[in-house]
């Protein structure tokens, strides 16, 4: 029976031109997708580069500088090696290098900053991430080639497949073919899995032919984005082979799965992220600025206080230079610390929120199948918001270092000289998140397609033939 | 006789099971929708308010102060939460709420909602406007993609012909059938937003309901044209799918990525360092060794007839802070406008790819109308800088007049606080409102025209 089908199904569909047509609009939709990815990969290597570069001619500067004075000559601008001129007018650069994988994926890219100044004046309750874009685009999001495969894909299938046993039914083969010793709903089966296995080969052409036009890297972490594609197509399969079997005729099939759609794409995960925002409110950033400020003041009028407390801290700081010894940055950079130590609590309530959100999601995204995808596919494109809150963790950590770098230096009251400017830190980002998310995303999607399956192999002789 | 018609069609579509269902889902969505976003609404609501008065109070704090010192210790913009935002929260994810006012520098909003969620918000929220441009359109098509094919499929249309009914008139009889109870579900919606919003312009919130019946219309008749075209429900439905998708999701998008293309935003780090670069040009009111300051130096000691900055009549450090202010001012004023004349040549493209769906003119609109577009978010910019500049005038100018050269711990009088004026933005009046969206509301007619004169045509051809 299996070959007749396989035989009948790819007759069937060679003289399909919905088929074909559906086929090359297919191909068309992943590079035009592929395109815009690669543009916007571009655009931020164009972008990331023109950074840096502006950041080493800076720091050329400083070592030019650096180089004169270690030969013993004069410079008009040694002041350039003071540690607060290197600690903040040169700062450093933090930057979130795209990678190829993120041509398949936008994400969260165009929302954030790829690439930030690190500077000891920067204070962590303050420090922005957000990127310069027009928020129309931010509302509409991007024609990447998730976005096809998540909104997109999905209705083909259903188009594909709506009516493959109703069909039969509405023209009463079906009553033959229950006649035949063959079991329908298996019957239905492999023309489904002929069907998901054609699609499948199909996207796959498709999705190689974009992957090289547009430069993507044969990779393991590609690998893993065509199962993730390929389990989520065998989802919606599996679905639309369900509704078949229950369905009585190709309008309700088609009515059911459309609504399954639309559940499942539009509403679940809005609901799912509007559940999280009310149940996980993020405390008022506009409240923060006020707190910000009050501190700030409070510090500033006692800014004696503030630098003895912060040597009581940094013992390694005191000078035995007398009172006097120490001026504005000394206070400026004490009170930093002892604003970011009161104001932690309310930082870090962000963040939590922010945390409980994403536990939040975790957790109920296995309520729709499109968010496990977009969930997945972000993550190996390096562009989702667990990317994006690393980065984060990376700068604010590094801003930290970086300050604490130049302490020494800012109390001694001593300028940098060459070999010092060797040894100041060196940002580098290395992302950590591991695949095993991935894998149990692509993991529920086929369960839940084996499940629905076997389901529909029980309900053999239980459906009406009429 | 469209009166019989409709009639038959609502009767029908009031006792459908799948009706039932859809409407009763949507009206659940619309509750919980309004609820919450009335819920947040009050929340962010009262933070900002606190948050403008808090800012004002710390301010006035200051007490007798040294007017640079004031200077930048700044103040905070906030932009108000307008009430319609309540239906369609627009793009006020996406764009800062506050600006930091102070000395020197021109900020950048900042505190983006969208920063401090996951990345699933980009699915979209719950919100009124979400129920409007999605939800109902789908729920139109999956009404009414079958009227008239169904007639067909039955073979009901030749029974309906023979009782002397034109063609126009069933086609219109069912466009009226299908959009009366949309337009009564569109109708609930609003007033149920308007018992939550309360104080409101009903200007504003009648054209917004107005703009989303035309929206519905253009939907509707749309529906109609496929279902009057095929003989099948079920290609109706795939063919209106498509067109749905076409029109709210990908047109959007690609419009979207298509402007990112073709005039892109320079980065925020590109920005800075443009403005951080043209500063270095000029006065720097804190350098006074540097070319610029000393040209000024010597100009001011012509122009007042003086050989030593000691005589002028002023202080001429404050005299350099504000010239050094003003230069600062009009080079973040020069960035800005190249910054403008990106987001302008975009809503140029948005505007002309507006055409290709009657989501889009809708999408501008409603957000216009309800003060959470990004127009607002320039005019807000733009008067919180034009604040700002006043703020320190009025502070250098007090610094100039009643203190001498070096005399940096000279303190004003606390009364200097409260003539810098306390910030306000109000929302741009109805008819600035309207004709800045002549073009939308062009585009939107047209399509209505257009959908009409097609559903004329082929109610001919039936």
């Amino acid at each position: 029976m299996l070959s007749l089908n396989i035989l009948h199904e790819t007759r069937l569909l060679s003289r399909n031109y919905w088929f074909i047509s559906l086929s090359m609009m297919l191909l068309a939709l992943c590079l035009y997708a592929g395109h815009n990815g690669m543009k916007h990969f571009e655009r931020r290597q164009l972008d990331l580069q023109a950074a840096i570069e502006n950041q080493v001619a800076k720091e050329q500067v400083v070592q030019e500088v650096a180089l004169a004075l270690s030969k013993g000559e004069e410079h008009p601008s040694s002041f350039r090696l003071s540690p607060t001129n290197v600690a903040i007018a040169t700062g450093r650069l933090a930057t979130m290098p795209a990678t190829e994988m993120s041509k398949l994926g936008i994400g969260q890219s165009d929302l954030y900053a790829h690439q930030l100044k690190i500077t000891s004046r920067e204070d962590l309750a303050t420090m922005s991430f957000n990127e310069l874009t027009n928020p129309v685009q931010l509302l509409f999001g991007n024609f990447d080639l998730v976005f096809v495969i998540t909104y997109l894909v999905p209705l083909i299938i259903i188009a594909f497949s709506y009516n493959l046993r109703s069909q039969e039914l509405e023209s009463g083969r079906l009553k033959l073919l229950a006649s035949s010793p063959i079991r329908t709903n298996l019957w239905l089966l492999q023309r489904f899995i002929i069907r998901c296995c054609s699609l499948t080969a199909i996207l796959t052409v498709a999705l190689i032919v974009t992957a090289l036009w547009i430069g993507v890297a044969l990779s393991s972490q590609l690998l893993v984005f065509f199962l993730i594609t390929y389990a989520y197509l065998a989802f919606w399969f599996a679905i639309s082979y369900l509704v078949n079997i229950l369905g009585s005729s190709s309008a309700r099939n088609s009515i059911s799965l459309l609504s399954f759609w639309i559940v499942i794409v539009l509403i679940l995960p809005a609901v799912i992220n509007q559940a999280a925002n009310s149940i996980y409110p993020t405390p008022s950033r506009v409240s923060l600025l006020n707190e910000i400020r009050e501190t700030k003041k409070e510090l500033s009028e006692a800014q004696d206080q503030v630098l003895d407390e912060y040597l009581r801290n940094h013992p390694e700081l005191i000078r035995n230079e007398g009172e006097n010894a120490f001026g504005y940055w000394q206070g400026y950079f004490a009170s930093q610390e002892i604003m970011e130590k009161t104001l932690a609590p309310l930082v870090d309530a962000y963040d939590q929120q922010l945390e409980k959100q994403q536990k939040w999601i975790d957790a109920w995204r296995y309520l729709s199948p499109a968010v496990l995808f977009q969930d997945g596919a972000t993550q190996l494109a390096g562009t989702s918001s667990k990317n994006y809150n690393e980065f984060k963790g990376y700068v604010k950590s590094f801003s930290l270092n970086w300050r604490a770098h130049f302490m020494p230096f800012v109390f001694d009251n001593k300028m940098l000289d060459l070999d010092d400017l060797d040894n100041i830190p060196e940002f580098e980002y290395r992302s950590s998140i591991g695949a095993s998310g991935i894998w149990i995303n692509i993991s529920v999607l086929l369960i839940l397609s084996v499940l629905m399956a076997l389901r529909g192999l029980g309900l053999e002789g239980k459906r009406q033939l009429l | 006789m469209i009166f019989h018609v409709a009639k038959k069609e609502i009767k029908e579509t009031f006792r459908s099971g799948q009706f039932k269902w859809m409407f009763g889902i949507v009206a659940i969505l619309s509750l919980v929708a309004v609820f919450i976003s009335h819920k947040h609404w009050q929340e962010k609501n009262l933070q900002r308010e606190q948050a403008q008065e808090h800012a004002r109070e710390l301010w006035l704090a200051q007490g007798a102060t040294n007017p640079h010192n004031a200077a930048h210790y700044g103040t905070y913009a906030f932009k108000p939460q307008f009430p319609l935002s309540l239906i369609d929260p627009g793009v006020e994810k996406y764009t800062g709420i506050s600006i930091f006012l102070e000395a020197h520098s021109r900020n950048e909003a900042d505190n983006v909602a969208a920063a401090d969620q996951t990345g699933l918000s980009r699915f979209g929220d719950l919100t009124p406007d979400f129920i409007l441009l999605f939800i109902v359109p789908l729920m139109i098509i999956a009404l009414g993609h079958h009227s008239i094919t169904r007639e067909k499929e039955q073979g009901t249309i030749r029974i309906i012909k023979t009782q002397g009914i034109s063609n126009g008139q069933l086609v219109w009889g069912k466009w009226f059938g299908n959009y009366i109870p949309i337009a009564l579900l569109t109708t609930f919606l609003f007033i149920l937003a308007a018992v939550f919003i309360q104080d409101f312009n009903w200007k504003f919130l009648a054209t917004m309901w107005l703009v989303y019946l035309v929206y519905f219309a253009i939907i509707n008749a749309i529906t109609l044209v496929v279902s009057s075209l095929t003989s099948n429900s079920g290609i109706s439905l795939v063919m209106l799918l498509t067109i749905w998708i076409v029109s709210c999701l990908a047109v959007p998008k690609i419009a979207s990525s298509y402007t990112n293309e073709k005039y892109p935003y320079p980065t925020r780090q590109e920005f800075e360092s443009a403005v951080a670069e043209d500063k270095k040009q000029g006065i720097d009111g804190h350098d006074p060794w540097s070319e610029a300051s000393k040209k000024l130096e010597q100009e001011t000691l012509k122009t007042y007839q003086v050989n030593r900055l000691e005589d002028l009549p002023f202080n001429f450090d404050a005299f350099r802070m504000q010239k050094g202010e003003e230069h600062d001012a009009e080079i973040y004023f020069k960035h800005n406008e190249k910054l403008r004349e990106v987001y302008q040549a975009q809503s140029k493209v948005y505007k002309n790819l507006a055409f290709l769906s009657p989501f889009l003119p809708t999408r501008f609109m409603s957000m216009s109308l309800a003060n959470t577009d990004y127009a607002t978010h320039w005019n807000f910019a733009d008067l919180a800088e034009k604040h700002r500049v006043e703020m320190q005038r009025i502070l250098n100018d007090n610094f100039a007049e009643n203190s001498k050269l070096g005399e940096w711990n000279y303190r004003a009088d606390a009364s200097l606080l409260s003539e810098v004026p306390d910030f306000q933005f109000d929302a741009p009046k109805f008819n600035e409102v309207m004709s800045s969206n002549q073009s939308n509301l062009l585009i939107l007619t047209v399509w209505l025209l257009f959908s009409f004169g097609l559903l004329f045509f082929v109610s001919t051809r039936i």
